[in-house]
């Protein structure tokens, strides 16, 4: 992924030139390992950077450079902030609305493209003003639903720049001048006719109070109020040098883009010299093309190349000026609008103003460069008190007169560390302790122990402070120093005093200490600031700063908050001397230190910025998904990744993240890293929050939240639930009742089976068949006694077949035709030729089972119920066919019909549904009564 | 030629319909009768200076456009046959992007119908190398009843042009060149 390079400046000295510039940082932008070449810049109301260049739009997060767009060849050749996101006009003639994860087309000009948008802004009703290079300005709503309307009467179509003033209306500059405009309409017009440098406008800018700065061509740069007569205000053309691309106004400040050099800075109040960065800081730097204040209070610019460069105007470096050398300042103080500085060359003051008209004065002190000015003060009456290292004290006063103190004048101890003045007074710390000097008179104060003092600080209630070296943080009691506290590290470098009166001390191993009546109480002493040198301790904006070789941090007391400023305030890699810091009146910071003179001049939020955190995409599976309040997932796609940010250009490696998963648990996890993954979440509810902070103490940050749904499978809603539950009861039911239904019916057939044994016994047992039985019994014995014989043998032998089979399911149909032929033989020594029996059945079919005792009940039953002679006999034949062993006997029923149970076909049919899905068949014609009965093949 | 000559006036047309008055048949065009653009490279250890007098070109005095357009092969000069080879293929690659061209119009109001003598600015988009700059170009133009001549001088920076110079000839080549025009226009007889 692609990264912002942060570089340190190279400070480049510029012999007998006066740079006064502020602290810039380029970052060289890389997309993969390409080059993009910006030429636009703007911020959205998230805080992000989007950058229109050849390589498509940009946006930057402070860390990362994400493609928001890429459209092939054509480039961007305008961008404007819009509610969250950016507008974008493309050189193909589309304009397109861009947020963090999609584009969408605004507009589409195809009548005419070689007409490029140039400029473009939004206004608060949601109208977008394009300005066209050639064709005027158009004007559409930012639903893109309705036609663009063109703005009529414009001086020129050529439009080169717009701006929105704050009463809504819109300024164009164009080739022709200005003009404003308000309702589709141009309301005034203001060109060189009516006064203006020059006609070509090449850049505008509104200003807070509804006037227009205007960068032209040739001219400079001009103030407009629109109904004013004439310019209001104007910076030459030779300030510039050259087209003004581009123009800002901010805090005062008039910033122009488009100097040969790079960028110019201008404070309007007091004309301070241009910046050229080019000449200065950097080197490579192209002219200026596109400015932008971010809402951090910094200017940004692009100058065309892979390059954005970030300039922080509450931090000014002045690294030089008329030839002396500002990097080796050993001691500074303000008095009355003049700052002093002491190098190893002499003693200067210069105006606080580092202004093209003012100068440095060299006051005439003599001083061995050996015995470099450590310590510098002014007192009441306007005097300079120089404290030396080794030549004592020089007192520089307003009419020229010099004064010197040292051993030999007035018994003033020779090296001198430190010098204060309060009220009448003039304290000084040495190697000998404290002395101080009063109308010219110096007394010493007794001091335990060895007595180095490094500082000496008078507070306003009359008490005096001192820095030692061995006894800790000395009070002045009486005519001696005593320690504050007997306690703690015995060394203290530096000490300061804040608005609200209480003392402060610093030392190489203390941490920062506030100073107590009788005792300190230390704090951030596990800082790394306090692992190397520590120089200067400074209280302004009501926050304590030290300065050390780690850079610079701030200590706010109210709230006990560490803010590492070093990177914002460009301060790494520091070396400066003990206590070259001031304050000037204005409440700006002055340090002197290897880079220069350093003013760092801020707001509060300056020091400690607010960060506001932005989750910038949402990752589900590997699909990107829009980011809003609240989402909603499938059970299966699971896997979430949030990436999140906090822009923070000044500083971006200083950012920290805290992140939660409420609902997952609510653990506070703690990251440097822009991005958490949660790889398989349970169905749930769950609330992502993040917030950003630096430092340590994340208290006070709000967070950014969103909530994530994972929806349960469907088999684990409610209703999936609920319906499974019904249909089990269902089911069990069911099977409750089939089963039910089973076991009565086998109940039922086992009854079945018994009636039927029954009946068939009881048929066979049957008086009527017994007593013909015998009668022919009885014919026989007389007739014929050896069938007889016979004839109870067969007898003997059906009963015992009817024994043998009863209890069976089924036999084999042999075996059942052998039962019918005894049978059939018992009936015919009675009838005789009166009834006839043909059995034809193949040999395969005879292997078929039927369910024992159906021949013979259907053979009894034919004969039972028909009327048999000699002449008309019943003709019983049994034969097999498809299957099914048919039965058939031809028909002349008795008139009175025999007695009868009604039982036997019925008793078949129903043992015959049970065992086959084959009914029994039963077909009776005029002449014959025909049975059919399913075959059951063996093994069923 | 011709053909050329009908491209760049192709180019003006597009220019005129995309910016301002489209006057009627009426339009009183000037033609390129003579040039001489010359170029001025000044290094530490070297001076380069060549000259173009094939150049084609357009004016309308009434709208203020122009078109002009310089074939790079056309320069001659240099200090040795060698070097125009390398400033054609190697530097300005002629042969991909074979013309520089400036076309746009003039910034002030002024008449150029009327003869005398005009400082203006001329703004327009100068394509060299296949990459196109936005310029304003100061020129000094005199309208005489023959014709129309324009003088100006401008700088060029390679770099803005995507025109890369070896590190080992930096010392041969400056990073801006110095451009010098003179061109002299009349009224198009063949029209």
């Amino acid at each position: 992924m692609s990264r912002i390079l942060f570089g340190m400046l190279a400070l480049v000295l510029v012999n007998g030139a006066s740079a006064q510039f502020p602290f810039t940082r380029p970052m060289d932008v890389r997309v993969g390992q390409q080059r993009p070449a910006i030429t636009s810049i703007v911020q959205d109301s998230d805080g992000m950077i989007w950058a229109g260049s050849d390589r498509g739009l940009l946006r930057l997060d402070g860390d990362r450079v994400d493609v928001a767009l890429n459209m092939g060849t054509s480039r961007v050749t305008a961008l404007a902030a819009a509610d969250t996101g950016v507008i974008v006009a493309l050189s193909t003639g589309v304009v397109l609305r861009c947020a963090a994860e999609r584009c969408d087309t605004v507009h589409q000009d195809t009548v005419l493209p070689r007409s490029v948008v140039r400029a473009m802004v939004m206004d608060g009703q949601g109208r977008i003003y394009l300005g066209t290079y050639g064709a005027g300005v158009l004007v559409l709503s930012v639903s893109g639903v309705s036609k663009p309307t063109a703005i009529e009467g414009l001086p020129d179509d050529h439009v080169n720049d717009l701006c929105l003033l704050s009463n809504g209306h819109v300024v164009v500059a164009t080739d022709q001048g200005l003009a404003e405009c308000a309702e589709g309409k141009v309301q005034r017009v203001f060109s060189e006719e009516q006064g203006a440098p020059d006609n070509l406008v090449l850049s505008v800018s509104a200003t807070p109070d509804g006037a227009v700065w205007a960068g032209t061509d040739r001219g400079g740069a001009f103030l407009w109020r629109p109904g004013q007569e004439g310019v209001s205000d104007d910076i030459g053309a030779g300030a510039c040098q050259g087209a003004v691309k581009g123009i800002l106004q901010l805090d005062g400040m008039i910033w122009m883009a488009g100097t040969p050099g790079g960028c110019l800075l201008f404070d309007q109040g007091e004309r301070t010299s241009p910046y050229h960065p080019s000449a200065t800081t950097i080197p490579d730097a192209r002219p200026a093309i596109d400015l932008m204040a971010d809402r951090d209070g910094a200017i940004w610019w692009c100058d065309g190349s892979d390059r954005l460069y970030r300039s922080d105007p509450a931090v000014l470096i002045i690294p030089d000026h008329e030839g002396v050398d500002l990097k080796r300042i050993t001691a500074l103080c303000i008095d009355r609008g003049k700052i002093w500085f002491a190098t190893a060359n002499g003693l200067f003051s210069h105006p606080t103003a580092f202004r093209g008209d003012a100068h440095l004065m060299k006051v005439p002190l003599l001083v061995d460069p050996r015995t470099p000015i450590v310590s510098l003060d002014a007192s009441a009456d306007g005097t300079i008190w120089a404290a030396t290292f080794g030549s004592g004290l020089f007192a520089v006063h307003p009419d020229g007169r010099i004064d010197h103190f040292d051993a030999t004048h007035g018994a003033m101890a020779p090296n001198v560390l430190s010098v204060r003045a309060s009220g009448g007074m003039v304290w000084t710390a040495t190697l000998s302790g404290m002395f101080s000097v009063s109308n010219g008179r110096v007394e010493r104060y007794a001091a335990p122990g060895t007595g180095f003092m490094f500082m000496v600080l008078p507070l306003p209630d009359g008490s005096v402070l001192g820095a030692t070296d061995g006894d800790g943080v000395v009070r002045l009691d009486g005519q001696r120093t005593v320690a504050v506290s007997t306690s703690g590290p015995r060394t203290y470098y530096s000490l300061a005093r804040d608005s609200a009166g209480a003392a402060w001390a610093i030392g190489p191993t203390s941490g920062l200490c506030r100073v107590g009546d009788s005792t300190l109480t230390c704090t951030g002493s596990d800082l790394p600031m306090f692992n190397g040198d520590v120089f200067a301790l400074a209280t302004v904006a009501r926050r304590v700063l030290v300065f050390s070789s780690a850079g610079c941090d701030a200590y706010d007391p109210s709230s006990g908050r560490w803010t590492d400023l070093t990177a914002r305030a460009g301060l790494e890699d520091l070396q400066a001397e003990l206590n070259a810091v001031c304050q000037g009146p204005d409440g700006a910071l002055w340090l002197a230190c290897n880079k220069g003179l350093v003013r760092i001049h801020a707001s509060d939020h300056w020091y400690a910025p607010k960060l506001s955190t932005v989750i910038t995409d949402v990752l589900v599976g590997a699909t990107h998904v829009p980011v809003r309040a609240e989402w909603s997932t499938k059970h299966d796609r699971n896997g979430i990744s949030f990436r999140f940010t906090a822009p923070y250009y000044a500083d971006p490696g200083a950012v920290r993240f805290e992140f939660r998963l409420s609902g997952l648990n609510d653990r506070i996890v703690r990251t440097r890293e822009r991005e958490v993954s949660y790889p398989a979440l349970a169905p749930g509810t769950y609330t992502f929050q993040v917030r950003a902070f630096l430092g340590e103490d994340a208290t006070g940050a709000e967070w950014t939240s969103m909530r994530v749904q994972v929806d349960p499978p469907w088999w684990r809603t409610w209703w999936a639930i609920t319906l499974a539950v019904i249909l089990f009861v269902l089911l069990t039911i069911w099977a409750v009742r089939s089963r039910d239904r089973r076991l009565r019916y086998r109940q039922q057939m086992e009854q079945e089976q018994v009636r039927f044994q029954l009946e068939a016994l009881r048929s066979q047992v049957d008086p009527h068949f017994l007593f013909n039985s015998f009668n022919t019994l009885v014919e026989l014995i007389e007739s014929e006694p050896d069938m007889a014989v016979q004839h109870v043998e067969d007898l003997s032998t059906f009963f015992r077949n009817i024994l043998q089979v009863r209890d069976k399911t089924f036999i084999p149909l042999a075996d059942e035709l052998r039962l019918v032929r005894t049978y059939f033989g018992l009936e015919q020594r009675r009838f005789g030729e009166a009834i006839t029996l043909e059995v034809s059945i193949p040999e395969v079919d005879q292997r078929m089972n039927v369910v024992p005792l159906t021949l013979q009940l259907l053979v009894e039953n034919a004969i039972k119920h028909n009327v048999a002679t000699h002449g008309a006999p019943v003709r019983i034949s049994i034969t097999s066919a498809a299957g099914f062993l048919v039965v058939a006997n031809s028909l002349r029923p008795r008139r009175s019909p025999a007695r009868s149970t009604g039982f036997g076909l019925d008793s078949i049919r129903k043992r015959y549904a049970a065992l086959t899905p084959r009914p029994v068949e039963v077909e009776r014609t005029e002449t014959e009564f025909v049975v059919r009965i399913p075959l059951v093949p063996t093994g069923t | 030629m011709r053909f050329a000559f009908e491209k760049c006036t192709m180019a003006l047309l597009v220019l005129f319909t995309s910016g301002t008055v489209l006057k009627a048949q009426d339009r009183n065009l000037l033609k390129l009768e003579r040039s001489e653009v010359t170029f001025l490279s000044e290094a530490p250890l070297e001076t380069i200076t060549a000259t173009n007098i094939q150049c084609n070109g357009l004016v309308d005095p009434a709208a203020r456009t122009f078109a002009v357009q310089v074939p790079i092969t056309g320069f001659e000069g240099f200090n040795s046959p060698m070097q125009r080879e390398h400033f054609n293929e190697n530097y300005l690659e002629s042969r991909e992007w074979p013309k520089a061209t400036f076309a746009g119009r003039v910034i002030e109001g002024v008449d150029l119908t009327q003869p005398g003598s005009y400082q203006v600015r001329a703004k327009g988009t100068l394509k060299i190398h296949g990459v196109e700059q936005e310029r304003v170009v100061p020129c000094t133009v005199v309208v005489a009843p023959e014709g129309v001549r324009i003088t100006s001088s401008f700088d060029v920076t390679l770099a803005d042009h995507d025109i890369r110079i070896p590190r080992i000839v930096q010392q041969k080549i400056a990073a801006v060149i110095k451009v010098k025009v003179d061109l002299l226009f009349k009224i198009d007889q063949g029209k």
